[in-house]
């Protein structure tokens, strides 16, 4: 008989596109020394934990021993305690005590299951395989010029669909009537190109729309947007903007660019978090504040629709909805999801 | 604002020639009634008394105008606005749509037409000149006499007529002179937007317009040609009978295709086409960007040639 292993048991998504893949699953703020983050990433279970050398650690959320949850214990000397019979691993994931018998040296096999972690752009991002690409560019997070706002979290149902919204211009004077466009005069969408690229995936020429309020300032503005669906679960934008009126001209400038790097944390096939975080250059720059307050709004617009969709998980052959030219960029993620023979959390 | 209405009647209040084989009908809205607000750039729908429906861009918005050419070789629309309408006669139109619109913050804009195409340039020609924009209009006409409106073309600022037999010679240099960042505009024939899309290929995407009406009708006949599809990487060869879609002909062989909408508005079939000669019927891309890119949407389109070899 053949024997199902805990670890099979418990491992949630198998496809191979996603495993080997970085995962955003927190901002690094949520991470402190002392305390235990537990999660969950494409079904499984998972803790973070920060050791006092500042390095976060992304370990299943089990005991090796008898299988008890790691997130129900605590932090004590730089090592993660389990709440069940004290075993206390170090930071490389060994267990430096068993207090049954304190005098013997624990077993090898007595080690956390560790996954790889690393931090950027003030993201926790973890993956369990060997990802072929790095984490992929956001080149604002490195220039000065720009302010960078963290937004989030905002929970989704699917991932998939989060992402293709995000992604998706003709729904602005719907979704968003009065802020992202005008719903009694939605633009419309002139043929875009999308092409595919090696690191950067998908990406868009401009898109233009008339936003009347589409930015922190609160002024109608003309945006185009240029996307980039830099992998499965993550995209990007960057949006030029022109301010409309000449008497709001004084509130920006010609190089004014608001971009926005989106994360999705699938959690299973039917639940996601998405992190965001916004980039922008204006002169003058908008708070921080004003930047999340207008975000929380969008994106809370988005999920009261997007969660509405059916079915969850995302049908990825492209006769089973229906789709316009207008969507081409959302064709070309279905299409491409299917090619990399995704089959968690789609149709 | 838009209006969710979508469709309305109208009465011609007037009817005059404005051309050769070009008049132009004024359209007033019924009494008490209103239209809705249009912009330049906007066509709209006229419902025809059989059933079948013809797309006129508006040459103004208040009152509506539109230019009609006769095309005695047509399908019949714009002979019976012609011949059988006249003045005080009710008309059923739809409301206002623009995929043509003028961006509003263009510094510079080149308008290029032929044809009865000058309509909506001329709309937006009169707009842009009344905000005291920058703004060029060239008309490429036959002759005078085949012009729309001539004597009121000629002789105005900032407004060229090129009478070129027919031939659209000088657009290349146009649009190579114009200053980087201007918006180009253009409507005319096929082949005159043909021409244009090529000159324009590496212009920024959002500097470049064009109005095409669609889907794009062909001569009768070729539609219910035989087609014979070969399909490279399966080795299969299909027949495409008369009156069925290439899309349908592959489908019934159990080819697994990704399609969506079937009329050629999505995108979702397009297919690389390795030889043959396609005739682009949808408006995802334009004839040339297909030819470009050797690609075909199956759901509408066809074959010029007897044969057409598939990367499928």
């Amino acid at each position: 008989m053949a024997l199902k292993s805990v670890s099979e048991e418990l491992s949630g998504c198998t496809d191979a596109a996603l495993i080997n893949e970085w995962h955003a699953v927190a901002y690094s703020t949520d991470i402190e020394k002392g305390n235990i983050l537990p999660l969950t990433l494409l079904g499984r279970d998972l803790i973070l934990w920060r050791s006092d050398s500042g390095e976060v650690h992304a370990w299943d959320d089990l005991c090796i021993h008898r299988g008890a949850r790691l997130s129900k214990g605590c932090i004590a000397n730089d090592t993660v305690v389990c709440p069940y019979h004290g075993w206390r691993y170090d930071d490389t994931g060994s267990c430096v005590l068993i207090p049954a018998a304190p005098d013997e040296k624990p077993m090898k096999k007595a080690h956390a299951i560790t996954h790889s972690v690393q931090e950027k752009y003030g993201f926790v991002w973890v993956t369990y395989g060997k990802p072929a690409k790095d984490i992929p560019p956001f080149p604002e997070w490195d220039d000065p010029e720009y302010q960078k706002v963290h937004c989030g979290p905002y929970t989704f149902r699917s991932g998939y669909r989060a992402v293709e919204n995000f992604m998706d211009p003709s729904h602005f004077p719907f979704v968003h009537a009065g802020v992202n466009g005008i719903y009694d005069c939605p633009d419309p969408i002139p043929p875009y190109d999308v092409e595919m690229t090696e690191n950067e995936g998908l990406v868009t020429s401009e898109v233009r729309v008339t936003q009347p309020y589409g930015d922190p300032r609160e002024i109608p503005v003309t945006a185009y947007y240029a996307y980039k669906c830099l992998r499965p679960l993550v995209s990007y934008f960057k949006k030029r903007l022109v301010i409309q009126r000449p008497e709001d001209q004084h509130l920006g400038n010609e190089a004014d660019r608001f971009c926005t790097f989106l994360t999705v944390q699938m959690v299973d096939e039917k639940t996601s978090i998405v992190r965001i975080c916004c980039a922008t250059n204006f002169d003058p720059q908008p708070t921080e504040a004003e930047v999340r307050r207008r975000q929380d709004i969008v994106y809370a617009q988005d999920s009261a629709i997007v969660d509405t969709q059916r079915p969850e998980r995302i049908p990825v052959d492209l006769r089973q909805e229906l789709h316009h030219r207008s969507d081409l960029l959302g064709q070309k993620y279905r299409k491409w999801l299917q090619q990399l023979e995704i089959t968690y959390g789609v149709l | 604002m838009c209006s969710k209405q979508s469709i309305y009647r109208a009465t011609v209040s007037a009817k005059v020639a404005a051309g050769r084989d070009i008049v132009l009908l004024t359209l007033v809205p019924e009494a008490g009634d209103s239209l809705p607000v249009a912009q330049a750039g906007a066509h709209i729908d006229v419902h025809l008394p059989d059933g079948g429906v013809r797309q006129y861009s508006l040459l103004s918005a208040s009152p509506y105008q539109i230019a009609v050419k006769n095309v005695r070789d047509g399908r019949g629309g714009s002979r019976w606005l012609h011949d059988d309408v006249r003045e005080g006669d009710v008309l059923t139109i739809g409301t206002p749509r623009n995929n043509f619109s003028l961006r509003p913050d263009s510094s510079d804009v080149l308008l290029l037409a032929g044809g009865i195409g000058v309509t909506a340039l001329l709309f937006m020609y009169r707009q842009l000149t009344g905000q005291g924009r920058n703004v060029h209009l060239h008309y490429w006409i036959k002759s005078s006499a085949d012009a729309l409106l001539f004597d009121q073309l000629v002789g105005l600022e900032h407004v060229t007529l090129h009478e070129c037999g027919g031939r659209v010679v000088s657009m290349r240099s146009l649009i190579a002179q114009c200053p980087a960042g201007t918006d180009v505009y253009c409507c005319g024939p096929t082949r005159m937007l043909e021409e244009f899309a090529s000159i324009t290929r590496d212009l920024p995407p959002e500097k470049v317009h064009v109005e095409r009406f669609a889907p794009v009708v062909t001569a009768d006949g070729v539609t219910d040609r035989p087609c014979h599809l070969k399909l490279a990487r399966s080795g299969m060869e299909i027949e495409a009978e008369p009156g069925q879609t290439l899309l349908e002909a592959l489908i019934a062989a159990g080819v697994d295709m990704d399609y969506s909408c079937e009329e050629g508005l999505c995108g979702a079939c397009e297919t690389r086409v390795l030889a043959g000669q396609p005739l682009h019927l949808d408006t995802v891309r334009s004839p040339a960007e297909h030819d470009r890119l050797h690609t075909i949407m199956p759901c509408v389109s066809r074959s010029r040639s007897d044969e057409l070899t598939l990367d499928l």
